[in-house]
């Protein structure tokens, strides 16, 4: 039996709101959670309110000097303190308005704002930065000659931005026609207009699906795989695609499939790599003794889940399992997610989750909202900022979680301690996650770390714990039994779906758990402000 | 002339849905109807900045196209094929690598809905229900209902006849 023991005192975050994605939806547009409870200092327990990030809330003291040269170098040094900060570009574009006011004449530190503010924009927003910046020159009536070559970068990359999203989109069409020429008996034509839609956009099915064919048709079984198998990692392949495909491997490999799955495994690895990268983390002197928990709903056929999915990956690599525990619910939006279960749509509602990506850290849901791969950085940076704010906190109870498994059942004893006899009710939580599965989605993501299988409880919802006499709770999680209620959700999903939508259908239902491959994760949690107490991690392999 | 306002009252949307970036309402457009006629209803959705409310037309491997569908099933029935819309934009989606069909700020569709042979004139409670989903390049929502709720006023065929004829 493996043994994994925490313990603890009461954190210090209060849940907080809200999942917004946009600063419209801040203002309580969309709701993906409810409001925060009112701190009592006089009940034991209850935790303070959640804190503004310390970038936010250091450059907003920083925005507020009032005396000029003091409020340049205090930015100044807030981009030196936090270099990788979200809130980067805010903070160039106040440097430069300070300076073009109050040091009109010192035209390198103010190209050098400017420059630096455009550099922190995201991808596709660099061109406005241009015009923003030129539009303050302009406007203060200083450094011409620097405006009008800002004002015609800003065009130069304004037009390639554009003419990037044109080209993508037009591959669409490019793969329809080159479909039609081939399906009219002009093969070279269609090849032709398939190779060039693949050229600007490789991730078009369509496109990918048509070379396979016309490589098969000339009996080039390599390249038809290689073009099939580019094909299934756009996770848009349909179930009659998928046996295409099986069948292309099989004639390749002795009439069978083994290793079909490792070999896309292996060729995602090599054509997708996460575009950030963290050094480990190095315990500090106010190191807790938490475990800190990362609650993430996503989902497989969900495009702006691939930043926060990809930030998660990072901070499973810069943080040990002593560290940080990650769980990962799929949700069926905005495409049907196979990897979802009856669990994890449960849970969705215990924190009135309305959109994916959301997260939360410790139970205190963050602002929520991915993007692009583009966006990982900018995600991962701040999740760094309330993990080691959770890390240096207190935990507010001690929590022993052992697991074992044998024949196909698992057992977990979760023993709560060190609550206090007052406070608000609390609750366990005991889930089975697979630590890693292997599925293409249509957003491309391929690999599913942390995939909540099960949880346990009536209806999901955990167990009860009296906080003055807390004791232990065994729950077994019985494989066989898990699977085949998984597969029937999935099922009946499908169904349902199919009703709506004809023909619809998965074209992989990974529900078949490897037991090689198991963890239990179990943290105690305050009802009233959902934040997390403690949690524990046993993995039930090496 | 007994010709009366055959659609009365009305509606903003009941908005039985969670709070969203998108809000739905619906006033009647072609006031007559008797039984076996048609209610015009006018259904306009205001879209938050930022946000996607996807089209009417399926799309392969793409959001679940918006929805609508008028009740109760034994008085109303959607027209669907003759619904009035206004052309969507079309464009590279992100969220979903293929082109997909939205609207942005606004969108209204005219919803002619049959009234069934055997209604009996007076008032009666129409039900126009939305199911829809919504994306920004940053978030999806999950797919979501709105149901707007209308007091109709089904005329008595003879009566209008008369009137008309009077």
């Amino acid at each position: 039996m493996m043994r994994l023991i925490g313990r603890g005192f009461l954190g210090s975050l209060a849940l907080a709101f809200l999942a917004a994605a946009t600063p419209r939806a801040a203002q309580g547009v969309i709701t993906l959670a409810q409001p925060p409870a009112a701190p009592n200092p006089s009940a034991p327990g209850t935790p303070p309110p959640r804190q503004v990030p310390p970038d936010v809330s250091a450059l907003q003291a920083a925005q507020r000097i009032p005396d000029n040269d003091q409020k340049i170098a205090a930015i100044e040094k807030w981009s030196k303190d936090f270099p990788e900060s979200g809130s980067r570009q805010q903070a160039y574009t106040a440097l430069f308005d300070t300076l073009v006011k109050h040091r009109p004449t010192d035209r390198a530190s103010i190209l050098d704002a400017a420059q630096k503010g455009i550099d922190a924009a995201q991808e596709g927003f660099r061109a406005s930065g241009y015009s923003r910046f030129a539009g303050a020159l302009l406007t203060a009536g200083i450094f011409l000659e620097d405006a009008a070559v800002m004002a015609e970068m800003g065009l130069t990359v304004f037009e390639d931005e554009q003419n990037k999203q044109m080209q993508r989109a037009r591959a669409t069409h490019l793969g329809t026609l080159g479909r039609i020429r081939i399906k009219q008996g002009r093969v070279a034509d269609g090849e032709k207009l398939l190779k060039e839609a693949y050229a600007a956009n490789p991730d078009i099915p369509s496109a990918l699906i048509g070379l396979a064919e016309v490589a098969e048709g000339r009996k080039d079984s390599k390249v038809a795989l290689d073009y099939w198998l580019q094909a299934a990692l756009t996770g848009r392949l349909s179930r009659e695609d998928r046996v295409k495909l099986e069948a292309t491997y099989k004639n390749a490999h002795n009439g069978s499939v083994d290793g079909l799955d490792g070999v896309l495994d292996a060729k995602y690895k090599e054509t997708s790599t996460n575009p950030v990268h963290a050094d480990t983390y190095t315990v500090t002197a106010a190191r807790s003794n938490r475990l800190v928990l990362a609650e993430v709903f996503t989902g497989a056929g969900c495009g702006p889940c691939i930043a926060a999915d990809l930030a998660f990956d990072v901070a499973m690599e810069r943080y040990s399992r002593k560290d940080l525990a990650v769980v990962m619910y799929h949700m069926h939006i905005p495409l049907p997610d196979p990897l979802t279960n009856q669990s994890t749509v449960e849970r969705a509602k215990y924190y009135n989750i309305n959109g994916v990506p959301s997260y939360a850290i410790d139970g205190s849901l963050l602002g929520g909202g991915g993007g692009d791969r583009s966006y990982t950085k900018r995600i991962f940076s701040r999740l760094v900022l309330d993990i080691e704010k959770e890390l240096e906190t207190k935990s507010g109870a001690e929590l022993t979680l052992e697991a074992s498994l044998a024949g196909g059942v698992l057992k977990a004893l979760a023993t709560p301690a060190g609550l206090g006899g007052e406070g608000n009710a609390v609750r366990l939580q005991i889930m089975l996650v697979e630590e890693l599965l292997t599925y293409s989605g249509e957003n491309g993501i391929r690999f599913h770390p942390m995939v909540v299988r099960s949880i346990g409880g009536a209806n999901s919802g955990g167990f009860t714990v009296d906080r003055g006499a807390p004791v232990a709770v065994e729950h077994v999680f019985d494989l066989a039994q898990i699977t085949e209620g998984t597969q029937k959700y999935i099922d009946d999903y499908e169904k349902t779906r199919a009703s709506t939508q004809p023909g619809f259908a998965f074209s992989r239902k990974p529900v078949a758990m490897n037991s090689g491959n198991l963890a239990v994760v179990a943290f105690l949690q305050d009802e009233k402000s959902k934040q997390i107490l403690q949690s524990s991690y046993v993995r039930l392999h090496d | 002339m007994i010709k009366a306002v055959a659609v009365l009252a009305i509606a903003l949307a009941a908005q039985d849905q969670a709070p969203t970036p998108i809000r739905w309402s619906a006033q009647p457009r072609a006031p007559d109807a008797t039984a076996s006629g048609v209610i015009m209803v006018q259904v306009t959705a205001e879209i938050d900045e930022g946000w996607h409310l996807y089209a009417l037309d399926a799309v392969e491997a793409g959001p679940i196209p918006t929805r609508f569908s008028a009740g109760p099933a034994d008085a109303f029935t959607l027209q669907n094929r003759d619904i009035e819309k206004e052309e969507p934009k079309r464009a590279l989606d992100p969220n979903f690598s293929v082109e997909t069909a939205y609207y942005e700020g606004s969108a209204t569709f005219g919803l002619p809905i049959v009234v069934a042979g055997g209604v009996t004139s007076g008032e009666h409670r129409l039900e126009v229900t939305v199911r829809f989903q919504a994306c920004t390049t940053r978030i999806c929502l999950r797919p979501q209902t709105a149901t707007m709720k209308l007091d109709v006023e089904i005329l008595d065929p003879e009566r209008v006849i008369s009137a008309a004829t009077r």
